[in-house]
């Protein structure tokens, strides 16, 4: 009977164990995307859509470059984009971050208006090197103007022990209520690499971001209630 | 009236012979080689030494210009010419370079070259003193801010000479939309690699000095 009961219970953890070896492997990702903000540029609209993915899987993604279709309201493709994550790699449970802008004289049709949209990425596991991240010190003063935007300035204190190069630097604006009812929303994300140069172990950078000031002034009237986040993506 | 004009022909007058007192010239032998960073295209680079024979302050224009040519003369590719550093002072020295990239196959078809050197009115400009360090693959410079300001938009140069004190490769990079805050430092690479040393080295122009430094404009 203890036999039996053994070689049962063998079979079973047999039949069990790839099962959740496959589970552990799974890819398992949500995109969401955000919203979309239409604002004036030089000849034209400029067409500005965020999204976010969180990784649901027990793994590492590596989700790196994807891709955003945007249709007219018959469900015409408009226009594909490339866009990318940041981080690239999104570690379980955590959020990444992404954004498609493209003038509106880019589209099949340019007097169109975008109904729809969606993100595709391919995300894969990847227990390689991942990225450090750092929550660089955030500043915005909106009566200031350069260049027809208003600069965001973020402070990166480089607090890895090591020179930091070739990372990602960009701002995420998020604004509660009225159009997010289910919390906060990801509507605007500048973002930058800086590729050629290093902050030494212990350094301390200014990097510039810039906010278009036709968004700037939508949300004073339409989104009084924004906050700003730093991210800084460094791969190890 | 009258007065006006005649400071305003004055003014005019003072800034042609500004103009006209305003030449850079190459001192000694340019260095003209073919390289190809990622073995494609081969880059065509172009460095010499300059110095400022006028009587004023004096800059690059950006109609300087480094042409390739193939065997009946015709020009293949452009580049424009920069110097560093980008303003010289009477008698003062410095280095003008082009790094062409061209979309030829290979450098066979290059048979000569030309260059022109056409002066300009003096920009403006700090320098910033610099210091550099030998990395794993590249040099990078260090810029320091010394002053009690954020430095916005620093460029950092490296100039490197041979042995005959010839300038052999020289760059220069931007920290474009990054500030430098007081009291910290930011580094550059400069994109001499182990390759284009072994490069150079293998055809007699070995990098044995450098000169760095950085400025704002």
């Amino acid at each position: 009977m203890k036999t039996k009961f053994l070689v049962f219970l063998l079979a079973a953890l047999l039949l069990i164990l790839p099962l959740g070896a496959l589970g552990e492997n799974e890819v398992r990702y949500e995109i969401v995307p955000s919203s979309m903000i239409v604002f004036p540029a030089d000849e034209g609209n400029v067409v500005y859509i965020t999204g976010s993915l969180q990784n649901t899987s027990d793994k590492p993604l590596f989700v790196g470059y994807g891709s955003c279709d945007m249709f007219d309201k018959a469900g015409n493709l408009l226009c594909t984009t490339s866009t990318r994550c940041i981080p690239m790699l999104v570690e379980p449970g955590q959020v990444g971050v992404f954004r498609a802008d493209v003038p509106s004289l880019m589209f099949s049709d340019p007097e169109a208006e975008v109904a729809d949209f969606a993100f595709r990425f391919e995300p894969s596991i990847d227990e390689g090197p991942g990225y450090t991240l750092l929550s660089p010190d955030v500043s915005m003063d909106t009566s200031v103007r350069e260049y027809d935007d208003c600069p965001i300035t973020l402070t990166i204190h480089n607090t890895t022990g090591r020179a930091i190069e070739g990372f990602d630097v960009c701002v995420s604006l998020w604004v509660s209520a009225p159009l997010s009812p289910g919390g906060e929303q990801l509507i605007f994300m500048p973002e930058s690499t800086l590729f050629y140069n290093r902050i030494p172990a212990g350094g301390t950078v200014d990097v510039k971001l810039y906010i278009p000031y036709s968004v700037m002034e939508a949300l004073e009237i339409g989104w009084p209630e924004y906050a700003i986040y730093g991210l800084v993506a460094i791969p190890d | 009236m009258k007065k006006t004009i005649f400071l305003l022909l004055l003014l005019a007058l003072t800034l042609a012979c500004a103009t006209a007192s305003a030449s850079i010239d190459i001192v000694g032998k340019e260095v003209v080689y073919s390289y190809s960073f990622d073995g494609s295209y081969p880059g065509v680079y172009f460095f010499a030494d300059v110095v400022n024979n006028g009587v004023a302050d004096v800059s690059l224009s950006s109609d300087s210009s480094f042409t390739i040519h193939d065997e009946d003369g015709q020009v293949l590719d452009e580049e424009y010419i920069r110097m560093v550093p980008v303003t010289l002072a009477p008698g003062e020295s410095g280095v003008v370079f082009a790094k062409l990239m061209s979309s030829l196959p290979n450098s066979s078809y290059i048979k000569s070259y030309q260059y022109s050197l056409e002066a300009s009115y003096p920009w403006d400009y700090t320098p910033l003193p610099a210091t550099h360090m030998k990395d794993s693959n590249d040099v990078y410079v260090r810029l320091t801010n010394d002053g009690p300001d954020t430095l916005w938009d620093a460029y950092a140069f490296l100039i490197a000479r041979d042995e005959k004190g010839s300038p052999v490769y020289v760059d220069v990079t931007i920290a474009y939309r990054v500030g430098i805050p007081a009291g910290e430092a930011l580094e550059y690479p400069m994109f001499l690699t182990h390759d284009l040393e072994r490069f150079l080295t293998d055809n007699g122009l070995a990098p044995v000095d450098f000169t760095v430094g950085g400025y704002i404009y």
